[in-house]
């Protein structure tokens, strides 16, 4: 649910950036049509672009999983006899032909 | 300030801007073709050697960054290894075992003496990959140029550029007046060339690594990279590194510091054990003086020793 | 089977889902879901023998078409090692031919699954013929030399199998895997302080895996004698420093730090049965690590394992002893 609503806030963060790229460009050449020289973009566009920033930064960080970022957690997570495991080295003469045929049964 | 628009003819569409696009693709697609027949038939050389130097350079930056790790023995005993004994003539360690070649005054041929005639077989890789790039876009290049040269190919749409992008967009042809979003059919050659190698990849995707291929590849692992410092003096200097640490162990009072972080992070009451252990304190005098019962300190004794006996016996 | 999920760690839960879901499909065969599960346990590396045979062999013959074509591959190479580890022959011959159809006898992958296959059979002249005439070739090819060893391994020939694989570790000295298994051969020799180089050599390879501090320091521990008790009392707290009980309460899955607890107490006690004086800290580390092991027995586990624990505790308890 909260993951759906991020993805909507991501959508409307890109839409409003994309507008105020669209307003600063009408505004230029506004201001080329009028002769006025160019002395920055106004406040309203700056504020619009800070908020598309801010909805669009919330949005992308709560619309995924995030991974822990310590590599620890993550071999926590590997089972201890795992490392007992070395399909490299593995032999063949073993109980495992008649294990499968009782698992198989 | 604005102008006309200026009419580009259609034929120019058909016969230069259509034409680049799709010569670009196939000499892009040949090129990863011949560049796979080449790499499957130069059959890399393995070399034992190399990837034993590769290795230990490999093991020895290991034991630089975590030597903190081991108990302060087995450090002495890898770098007695790898660096040697100090004063015996015997013992040089196997990071002094290669001796340097012949240095010669001249660069040139030092950097002949250390990619040339160690592996040969690098340099000839390295033409053959300058070979499989230059080669089709000087080509292209001179192709493009020689034909279509001196007129405007097409024009971007959307929103005008700034004027710092003409010499990028406007390759070839020097007028000042023209607007910035009509672009030189040179740099539409090089816009579709960096353009489209991600589409290439896409589109040739299947061809580009055949499978084949990379059922070798995967398997054998291609031969250490060819590098330019000679191995002596990567050897030198980690030498040098090792001898410059000062054993520590980070095993120090390992258990106070645990301690403390176990109490600073969770709600774990320490207040309860400690004065259980100052309840215990007369209980740690007790514990040291122990007495041991002779029996069983006995049973143990002969159990180490039964241990250690087979590693002996191996040896 | 809940039992089983309380003992072992998130990795292994997740296979268990797969399993679950795999024999609950029932007679339809949900060939995305076998190819998600195989691809899994390629990733993760557990041995799954039992369950990749059957359907991944099932899905190797009547689905390799939906597989694309590397992935195919390296399922068919996956399914036919399961099945030599099952003990089935026939069918990792006929994967082998589709195989080696498509590669030629010639490449060395293929006739490396051709000596698995010989090894299975005990042909292990045949085998290890295959694996010489490959290192004639390639003479720096790692897993031919690892096979090798592996056949000495199973002929129980131990002492040629370590001679080799030393051989072998002197060419590629940053071989994790390679290390732990001549650790576990020196082991079997009961030449403690042998496996120790090795493990030493393992843990420099991979200094933040708790694991490897864990079985360095029961290793230590075997060997015995104080100062090993108390190096190895050092080795298990490293290790948990490492997978931090701190963050218990936040894990999905288990804490997988019990092995260093049971160390913990174990190495403290026997240090404490040589009449070897102890640090207030140690004490302290004991008193925590008996708490602690309490507390996850109870969440995690039924009342007689409780029982259990609580009589380990009370049996290895140093405090409260005349």
């Amino acid at each position: 649910m909260k993951r759906g609503i991020a993805k909507i806030f991501c959508i409307i963060g890109i839409s409003i950036f994309l507008h105020t790229v669209y307003s600063a460009l009408q505004h230029r050449k506004y201001l080329r049509l009028t002769d006025q020289p160019f002395e920055g973009v106004p406040f309203d566009i700056v504020v619009e672009c800070i908020i598309s920033l801010f909805l669009f930064a919330w949005g992308i960080i709560n619309s995924q999983f995030l991974i822990p970022i310590k590599a620890s957690t993550h071999l926590a997570k590997k089972s201890f006899d795992s490392y007992d495991y070395r399909p490299n080295f593995t032999v063949f003469n073993h109980r495992g032909k008649y294990l499968n045929e009782i698992l198989n049964k | 300030m604005t102008e006309s628009p200026i009419v580009l003819d259609v034929e120019i569409r058909n016969w230069v801007v259509i034409p680049i696009l799709i010569v670009l693709f196939i000499v892009s697609a040949l090129k990863l073709n011949i560049s796979k027949i080449m790499q499957i038939n130069s059959g890399k050389p393995q070399d034992v050697e190399k990837t034993m130097q590769m290795q230990t350079i490999n093991r020895v930056r290991r034991l630089v960054s975590f030597y903190n790790r081991i108990p302060q023995r087995s450090f002495f005993i890898r770098k007695s290894y790898l660096c040697g004994t100090t004063g015996s003539k015997t013992n040089k360690g196997i990071l002094s075992s290669i001796a340097p070649v012949q240095e010669d005054s001249n660069p040139m041929n030092m950097m002949f003496a250390n990619s040339m005639f160690t592996d040969p077989s690098g340099i000839t890789d390295m033409l053959k990959g300058n070979i499989m790039h230059l080669i089709p876009q000087v080509t292209m290049m001179s192709w493009v140029n020689h034909f279509f040269s001196g007129f405007v190919a097409c024009k971007l749409p959307f929103f005008p550029l700034t004027i710092r992008f003409k010499t990028f967009l406007q390759r070839g042809i020097e007028m000042g007046s023209l607007d910035v979003s009509y672009v030189s059919s040179l740099s539409w050659y090089f816009l579709c060339w960096f353009g489209s190698e991600g589409i290439n990849a896409i589109l040739l995707g299947d061809n580009m690594v055949s499978p084949d291929a990379q059922f070798l590849q995967s398997t054998i692992e291609s031969g250490p990279p060819t590098q330019q410092t000679p191995i002596h003096k990567i050897y030198a200097s980690e030498k040098e590194n090792i001898e410059m640490i000062r054993y520590d162990s980070i095993m120090t009072n390992i258990e106070d510091r645990f301690l403390d972080n176990i109490q600073k992070k969770t709600s774990f009451d320490f207040n309860q054990i400690n004065k259980n252990t100052i309840n215990n304190n007369n209980n740690i005098n007790n514990i040291k003086p122990k007495p041991i019962k002779s029996n069983l300190s006995n049973s143990k004794q002969s159990k180490r020793i039964s241990y250690q006996k087979p590693s002996s016996l191996i040896k | 089977m809940s039992e089983m999920l309380m003992l072992t760690s998130s990795d292994s839960i997740e296979i268990y889902r797969y399993e679950e879901k795999i024999r609950n499909s029932g007679r339809s065969f949900n060939w995305v879901l076998v190819r998600d599960t195989l691809r899994f346990l390629r990733k993760s590396k557990i041995r799954k023998s039992n369950l990749v045979s059957k359907y991944g062999l099932k899905l190797v013959t009547q689905y390799l078409n939906k597989l694309d074509d590397q992935e195919g591959y390296d399922t068919i190479e996956q399914v036919i090692i399961a099945c030599l580890d099952c003990g089935d022959e026939t069918n990792p011959k006929k994967l082998l031919e589709q195989l080696k159809s498509k590669f030629g006898k010639d490449s060395v992958r293929v006739q490396r699954i051709q000596a698995l296959c010989y090894e299975s059979n005990n042909q292990l002249a045949e085998a290890l013929q295959i694996f010489e005439s490959i290192l004639k070739k390639y003479p720096s090819d790692a897993l031919s030399m690892k096979r090798q060893v592996a056949i000495f391994k199973g002929q129980g020939n131990l002492n040629k199998a370590i001679q080799v694989l030393n051989a072998y570790l002197q060419i590629y000295m940053c071989d994790l895997e390679a290390w732990l298994e001549l650790s576990s051969f020196h082991i079997s020799y009961l030449s403690y302080s042998t496996a120790l180089y090795c493990l030493e050599e393992v843990l420099l390879n991979a200094p933040i895996n708790f694991v490897f501090y864990i079985k360095y320091a029961e290793t230590l521990y075997c060997l015995g004698g104080s100062e090993n008790y108390n190096s190895a009392i050092q080795y298990y707290t490293h290790s948990l420093e490492l997978n931090s009980p701190t963050e218990m309460d936040k894990l999905d899955h288990p804490p997988t730090f019990l092995p260093a607890i049971y160390g913990i107490i174990m190495s403290i006690y026997s240090m404490c049965e040589e009449g070897h004086p102890l640090k207030e800290s140690q004490l302290k580390l004991m008193e925590w690590a008996q708490n602690n092991l309490l507390i996850i027995t109870k969440k995690y586990s039924s009342n007689d394992k409780l029982n259990l624990v609580k009589h380990f505790i009370d049996s290895t308890d140093i405090f409260n002893k005349d």
